[in-house]
């Protein structure tokens, strides 16, 4: 199979070499040209932009109380969702790709859930349930227990819309492993907790770190949900995404792009860790994929 | 060690892949589960490897009950069909894990872990390719690997499901004489399960053959090939034509073929099936007398040590028959040729 992509390949090389150059550059020079014009052009604008004011005031935005509070609690957002739906999504991958229960393709598309539901939508999910007026909100104004408009809304909020990310990672990847290795861990005299560690986990690692680095970036660059659910206090209740729309609602273009540029800076280096991660795991499902199929649960 | 296994049932849903299954194994045997693929041998397999559980029955170790006990607690050496080594480790880790994987108390030193995956594989002999991984293996390399592994933790007994199943026709010839020799070094209980009914009759000490969630014979390689215990048995082990006979004075006569239906035929005295294996007819140019079936030759196969006829038979159906390369120069036959088969050897069973 693979030679048989190779020739191909070699034969569509062969026919784009007969078109004539006029042709070939011309389509060269719209695909550049929309990538600069959609892509590069508004990353540099961040930049130039946030400088527009020379670097001292760059900094000193930067370094701004709401804006550092802002920040921290988006770091803090992404440090409890992303380990929590670490955890998660390996428990459910797992599940999923090793074991045959009722209700798994229910299972997996209420993993699927956050993908389809729009993030406006989900942080009026919360208000509806933690709100003052929802369900709960009674019960936790009793006990003075803030869940809307503070930190903890935020953070289930970022764990909602950045929960299938992990486990959609692993899911075909654990699948196509099937468990032949897990079950000759056991017949080696491995428990279940050597077996993970030693065996399933070392095989899902790149498709793991890929899945972690997709729901940072998700998690970090968050703002429809969490803007729900948040109730704009400076300092205390706003992410780095909401404080750069109330900076530039208030006409402080400056400053809101000196912060939107710590975002744009997150994103290229997340583009280049995906880029080199993802070829890692690449790597890993094709090895997979050319080793024999390994035995699915419950295959007779 | 030995092993009994007691009215042995596992059902997957509405399939039944064992039914009442009863066995014994003795200690040192080397014994093959011959059957056709879905018949319940892997199953059975895994089950006395304690991956999978029987619904109902029991199976004893030395004794010993072992039904309940799982994979880690019976401490068999498991071999699997694809080898499922482990991809991210080399060839002297895959080995070593059963050892490093110990509770602390009982693990070996260093030392030892090291002395004893060397010695592993020499055995296997695969001494140079200790840092290698498993993908830059052979598919025979691998399948070493894999049984030096399982034979790390000193299993009491050792599994092999379908051991030469995914390699070629050379490295599989090369590896079932290896694994007699290995057996008759090591010694130890061995059970491996296959389909294919050469490799049994060749590697086996005994073979139990396995239909359809139950066993059909148990018995030396031997006794199932000469003395099939019922026409299941007889099919399995080789080629066959398959024929209608009726008994006269004692004596069964070919009277046409096994067709699925022949109205108005089927009265007390057809109600028998002869099995011929091809290689079992007397051919002939001109008739002989009794018990012929007459035909003509539609194609000759002359590659390989004997040779391979086809001939279709008075009664309208293809029937095979393989001739040493001496009689065939002899004969001189061509497709076309009439000829006269008459059975050297016939096997009866009752429908």
């Amino acid at each position: 199979m693979l030679r048989h992509k190779a020739q191909s390949a070699r034969s569509v090389s062969a026919r784009v070499r007969t078109e004539p150059r006029a042709v070939r550059i011309v389509l060269i020079l719209a695909a550049l040209g929309f990538l600069a014009l959609f892509i590069f052009l508004p990353v540099v604008i961040v930049f130039v932009s946030a400088l527009q004011k020379g670097w001292q005031f760059y900094l000193s935005a930067i370094g701004e109380p709401d804006a550092l509070a802002a920040i921290r609690l988006t770091l803090l957002a992404a440090g409890i969702a992303v380990p929590l739906n670490l955890l998660f999504g390996v428990t459910a991958a797992w599940a999923i790709a090793k074991f045959d229960f009722k209700g798994k393709n229910l299972l997996i598309t209420l993993i699927d859930l956050p993908f389809s539901v729009s993030p406006v939508v989900s942080g009026i999910i919360f208000v509806l349930i933690f709100g003052l007026h929802g369900w709960l909100g009674p019960w936790l104004d009793q006990h003075d227990i803030r869940i809307i408009f503070a930190v903890p809304g935020i953070v289930l909020a970022t764990l909602f819309v950045t929960f299938p990310f992990i486990a959609r990672e692993l899911i075909p990847l654990m699948q196509a492993q099937g468990i032949d290795e897990e079950e000759a861990a056991l017949s080696l005299g491995a428990n279940g907790w050597q077996t993970f560690w030693r065996i399933t986990l070392p095989n899902i690692k790149w498709g793991l770190l890929y899945g972690v680095i997709l729901c940072n970036a998700r998690a970090m660059g968050e703002f429809g949900a969490v803007s729900v659910v948040s109730g704009h206090i400076r300092g205390l209740t706003n992410t780095l995404t909401l404080h750069v729309e109330i900076l530039y609602n208030e006409y402080n273009t400056a400053a809101a792009f000196a912060l939107a540029s710590l975002l744009a800076f997150l994103a290229l280096v997340t583009l280049v860790a995906k880029s080199i991660v993802g070829w890692k795991s690449q790597q890993q499902l094709k090895a997979v994929e050319q080793s024999p199929p390994g035995r699915k649960p419950y295959e007779n | 060690m030995r092993i009994e296994v007691q009215n042995m049932t596992k059902r997957f849903g509405a399939f039944t892949a064992l039914n009442n299954i009863s066995l014994q194994v003795q200690t040192g045997e080397l014994l093959a589960l011959l059957g056709p693929s879905g018949c319940g041998k892997t199953t059975l397999l895994r089950i006395l490897a304690g991956l999978e559980f029987s619904d109902a029955g029991s199976i004893r170790f030395d004794g010993e009950d072992a039904t309940g006990q799982n994979v880690r607690a019976r401490r068999v050496g498991f071999v699997f069909q694809h080898y499922a080594l482990f991809r991210h480790m080399t060839v002297f880790e895959n080995i070593a894990f059963g050892l490093r994987v110990r509770p602390r108390s009982q693990r070996p030193a260093r030392v030892e872990i090291t002395e004893k995956v060397t010695n592993l594989l020499r055995l296997v002999k695969l001494q140079e390719l200790a840092q290698r991984y498993p993908a830059q293996l052979s598919g025979g390399q691998r399948q070493r690997v894999a049984l030096a592994r399982a034979l790390a933790v000193e299993p009491r007994v050792l599994l092999l499901d379908e051991p030469f199943g995914a390699l070629d026709a050379k490295v599989r010839q090369e590896l079932r004489r290896w694994l007699r020799r290995l057996h008759e070094e090591i010694h130890i209980t061995t059970i491996f399960v296959t389909h294919d009914q050469e490799e049994a009759l060749e590697v086996a000490d005994r073979l139990v053959i396995m239909n359809s969630g139950e066993i059909e014979q148990i018995g030396t390689p031997e006794q199932v090939y000469h003395h099939p215990a019922n026409a299941f048995v007889f099919h399995f082990l080789g080629d066959v034509n398959l024929f209608r006979c009726r008994t006269e004075n004692g004596y069964p006569l070919i009277i046409g073929h096994v067709t699925p239906e022949q109205p108005g035929e089927a009265e007390e005295n057809v109600a028998e099936k002869a099995f011929v294996r091809p290689h079992l007819f007397n051919i002939s140019t001109q008739a002989h007398g009794v018990n012929e079936i007459k035909g003509k030759v539609v194609h000759i196969n002359p590659a390989g040590p004997t040779v391979k006829i086809e001939i279709m038979s008075e009664w309208g159906e293809i029937v095979h028959a393989h001739i040493s390369q001496e009689q065939y120069a002899e004969l001189q036959l061509c497709p076309g040729a009439q000829v006269f088969l008459q059975p050297k050897q016939m096997q009866i069973f009752p429908d």
